[in-house]
């Protein structure tokens, strides 16, 4: 099974029904048939702009990570179910960044800027 | 009778189409052909030949008689001499020496031929044999080496497949999820930071989140 990450923006709540949200969030993972490998905090924290979800404007919100198994099937289905939860700002399911091969730098590449500055087509 | 001549200047050479004879007929006013009758004068005439000397006749034909003989005696002679020289060239002593010669050579042309041939299908058979031998070595050399790939392979699966049951055990479940929530919420951790070339790591200084 290809190996997922989850970022989740809940809402700024108090620490009980963030809990609960968690709780709710993976045991609908689990349902769907996913492996939930870990959960990470980073923290309630002043979002970068404001967000309006579910009819109603956010500037702070908790941030976590669940990095979990999953049928690519299900991914569909667990977006969907997040979208309807009124306590997630913003659901993101993405493959997970261990998985994917280090590829090498090739260093920064030279840009024309004086093409960037004004057009090069040909005037008369 | 300068015109009649300069005729044969300007005339066109045609030699293929009409049988002229090597040197043109002048055409002179007059003269008979061969195709035109005879004149009514010369009905009648009955042509004589010149009269014949006996003896001058006899001395003619006593010297065309030894000329022929003398001439047909030499022919007679080289024409004896070349086909004895053929004949000798074709089954003379020498020529019969030189085949015999010859054919000893041809056997002994033919016998190193087939000594030449033997040898060479010995070393070529030996060549095949060392290049057979050499095909099976580096058949062998690379089964084995799939072999050891193939175990490489199947060490390193093995690795991996202990190493997840090892992480296994700290997956979240339904019975650890309340706990595990409750860690990860007591834990908050932070991935903004940077590490410098010598591997120090820089965290920010924090004001405010």
């Amino acid at each position: 099974m290809p190996r997922y990450e989850l970022a989740l923006i809940l809402k700024a709540m108090q620490r009980p029904e963030t809990a609960a949200a968690l709780k709710r969030t993976i045991e609908a993972l689990l349902d769907r048939g996913a492996i939930v490998r870990d959960l990470e905090n980073l923290g309630e924290r002043a979002l970068p702009y404001r967000i309006s979800a579910h009819s109603r404007q956010h500037s702070r919100g908790g941030y976590f990570l669940v990095d979990f198994y999953a049928p690519p099937t299900a991914v569909e289905s667990i977006m969907e179910y997040l979208s309807r939860d009124i306590d997630v700002i913003r659901p993101n399911v993405v493959k997970h960044p261990l998985t994917q091969e280090v590829k090498e730098c090739g260093g920064i590449v030279p840009v024309p800027l004086e093409e960037k500055l004004y057009s090069m087509k040909k005037r008369k | 009778m300068l015109r009649a001549l300069s005729v044969l200047g300007a005339r066109p050479r045609c030699r293929a189409p009409c049988q002229l004879p090597a040197l043109l007929l002048l055409p002179a006013r007059g003269r008979k052909t061969r195709h035109d009758p005879p004149a009514k004068s010369k009905v009648g005439r009955v042509a004589t030949p010149p009269a014949v000397d006996p003896a001058e006749f006899f001395v003619l034909t006593e010297r065309y008689r030894q000329y022929r003989q003398t001439v047909r005696a030499l022919r007679l002679e080289f024409v004896s001499e070349v086909r004895r020289k053929q004949h000798e060239a074709r089954a003379g002593v020498l020529a019969e020496r030189k085949a015999l010669e010859e054919a000893a050579e041809h056997r002994e042309l033919m016998a190193w031929n087939r000594a030449e041939n033997q040898r060479l299908q010995e070393l070529r058979i030996a060549r095949l044999r060392q290049e057979a031998r050499e095909q099976e070595q580096r058949r062998a050399e690379e089964k084995a080496r799939q072999a050891r790939e193939a175990q490489a392979w199947a060490q390193l699966k093995e690795q991996e497949v202990l190493q997840l049951q090892e992480e296994a055990k700290t997956f979240i479940t339904r019975e650890n999820l309340e706990a595990r929530v409750q860690e990860a919420l007591d834990s908050p951790k932070s991935y903004n930071w940077a590490i410098t070339r010598e591997g120090l790591v820089v965290r920010p200084k924090h004001k405010g989140s």
